[in-house]
């Protein structure tokens, strides 16, 4: 017998209050262990409340999420985090904490009872040393996080993410507030991480070329439906994105890594 | 926090020691100590021993006991509205205590112990349950309804959770004017009253602290086994709940122990303001936001805080005692204007 995927969606229906067409209805879905799959698709194609159903945020009105064979929903939310972990679009810290400490929070499933109160304990302070060192953040540790760029932020939140030393990452669009240095940076951090820790990574991105260069999969979202998965050579084409987005995209390949990747077209220029 | 620990003692020496009638030291450390079972000569006059036994050093304690009380329920309720501008009393939850004291002397059916003695109140504040009991239970209701009113979403902006707090107030202390009105029991003692709900500390002795004292020391000894899930907070509740933190099991348990300590300390003293919101502020500034940290502290803080401003409030305008509430509203109030006008927090936590 075969290990069942990591994930599994099986008949997922959600759609948010008051909400006349459901924000995501996905047939199925499989997701196996290790892979690298971006969710693409349009503004409100349902790709963020995807995610947020994958880390169990949010419940399905009918259908199942799966880990590994059961339901997202029966887990606790303790071993959920031990399993999961999330790097949000930016994180949004209220109080002005070292890094040392955010990424500390990371931990927060990994403690138990009134003495875990006081001080780390080693295994808790190899980890967040480990994900300082992986996300090349050690050398802020003691700065308040709020004193350092979107980018350092970023690698911060990802640390945060890998002290939580979870097998699964969910990424919500993660690069869409860094400029083109700073998200390389990132996603390569996090392809690094998920080699080394073979890690399964599911992310939402909006920009295609982007996830064409990253991950391994893509699966392309329109109106809360699956329109098309495969690998991004399979998906990235003309017939399958002009049903997404409009025909405003011209397709190429990358010179230097033979995978599709798109320019606009711009109209508006022959008019120039 | 040995300093904190150390400024409480000096704090509380020379509440007993100053007053009208001044006490040296050394002569309130000796009576402290014969009374606690240590053997010292007696070398001071019964009235001094009384002043010290009797009078002051129950009042210096419930003054810490309250400033504790309420530092930490402001730490608490700032950790889960990731907002430093949130304090019991601004939010409206010590108006809701207050109320509810005030429903459980004024009705017949709950108070059983007031008699005809204006101390009686005291003694009804302090040895009857129904009165703590009630005041929790509208800390608790004010603090759901509140907080319910003001979410949008799963965000809770600053500007909505203070307007939601001050109208919940009003209304509060509204309904709290009528039922001293309407009630003969309370008209009749309505000076005492009218110290207790400006924030007088009582002059109630050992009895009031009987009840008191306990249960504020478990809230924030409940409060400090909390501090991780409070930490986790930070990250909001859709952060939280991804770093493994039970979210609906950890608002409840932390809204229900910052009303624990409301109610508590409005019991005592009535509506003190600012203290909740003051001191986590300055100790946040010294010792960051660590929760494990500033929780403590902030109860030291508070202890040593209030235990001074009771102090001030008693012997700056001999003879006229001032309610300590008033004097924290004096101090504590521009303070808040201050700090709501320096935040650059204000328009981030609105947005």
């Amino acid at each position: 017998m075969t290990a069942p995927p990591r994930f599994e969606l099986r008949d997922v229906r959600f759609s948010y209050p008051e909400a006349a067409a459901p924000a995501v209805a996905a047939a199925a879905v499989q997701i196996p262990g290790g892979d690298y799959l971006a969710l693409l698709g349009p503004n409100g194609a349902g790709k963020s409340t995807l995610l947020r159903l994958l880390a169990g945020l949010l419940r399905p009105q009918s259908g199942a999420v799966l880990l590994d064979g059961l339901p997202v929903a029966r887990y606790p939310r303790r071993t959920l985090a031990r399993r999961i972990a999330v790097l949000p679009q930016r994180l949004d810290v209220a109080f002005d904490a070292e890094v040392e400490s955010l990424v500390g929070l990371g931990r927060t499933s990994h403690r138990a009872g009134i003495g875990a109160l006081w001080g780390q304990g080693a295994t808790d302070r190899a980890a967040v040393d480990a994900a300082l060192d992986a996300t090349d953040t050690a050398r802020f540790r003691h700065r308040p996080f709020h004193d350092l760029s979107g980018g350092e932020q970023q690698r911060v939140a990802l640390a945060l993410a890998l002290a939580q030393e979870a097998d699964v990452l969910l990424l919500d669009e993660p690069t869409s507030h860094l400029d083109p240095g700073q998200a390389q940076a990132v996603l390569d951090l996090v392809a690094g991480v998920r080699r080394e820790r073979g890690l399964t990574v599911v992310a939402v991105f909006h920009d295609l070329n982007l996830a064409a260069l990253y991950s391994d999969r893509v699966l392309v979202l329109t109106a809360g439906a699956v329109l098309a998965a495969g690998t991004p050579r399979e998906v990235l084409r003309p017939d399958v994105l002009d049903r997404a987005y409009g025909p405003c995209l011209r397709f190429v390949t990358h010179p230097d890594h033979d995978l599709p990747q798109v320019l606009p077209i711009g109209a508006a220029h022959d008019h120039r | 926090m040995a300093g904190l620990a150390f400024a409480l003692v000096v704090a509380l020496v020379a509440a007993v020691a100053v007053g009208s009638t001044a006490v040296p030291p050394a002569t309130v450390a000796a009576v402290v100590a014969r009374h606690l079972g240590f053997p010292a000569a007696v070398t001071w006059a019964p009235a001094e021993d009384a002043i010290v036994w009797q009078l002051r050093l129950p009042r210096a304690l419930a003054a810490a006991l309250v400033g504790a009380a309420l530092a930490t329920s402001g730490a608490l309720f700032q950790g889960l509205f990731r907002n430093p501008m949130a304090d019991p009393f601004v939010l409206g939850i010590s108006s809701g205590a207050a109320f509810g004291a005030t429903l459980a002397l004024a009705l017949p059916v709950l108070a059983l112990a007031p008699s005809a003695a204006p101390v009686a109140l005291w003694a009804g504040l302090s040895g009857n349950a129904t009165v703590p009991l009630c005041a929790f239970a509208g800390a608790l209701l004010t603090a759901t309804v509140v907080a319910g009113v003001a979410r949008r979403g799963t965000r809770l902006p600053v500007t909505d959770l203070l307007l939601a707090g001050f109208a919940t107030a009003a209304v509060l202390g509204a309904a709290t004017t009528l039922l001293l009105v309407m009630s003969d029991r309370l008209l009749l003692r309505l000076r005492t009253v009218f110290a207790w709900m400006a924030g007088g500390i009582a002059a109630g002795g050992w009895a009031q602290l009987a009840l008191a004292a306990p249960l504020i020391l478990a809230g924030v000894l409940a409060a400090l086994s909390l501090a991780r899930w409070l930490d986790a907070f930070q990250l909001g509740e859709e952060g939280a709940a991804t770093v493994g933190v039970p979210v609906e099991t950890a608002k409840l348990a932390v809204v229900a122990v910052a009303a624990l300590l409301t109610a508590a300390a409005v019991t005592l003293s009535g509506l003190i303001g600012f203290v909740g919101l003051l001191v986590p502020h300055a100790i946040r500034l010294v010792a960051g936001p660590e929760n494990v940290r500033l929780l403590p502290a902030a109860a030291l803080g508070g202890a040593v805080f209030l235990v001074f401003a009771d102090l001030l409030a008693r012997t700056v305008f001999a003879p006229v005692e001032v309610p300590v509430g008033v004097l924290t509203a004096l101090v504590g109030g521009p303070a808040f204007l201050l700090l709501l006008k320096r935040s650059r927090s204000a328009r981030r936590w609105g947005g």
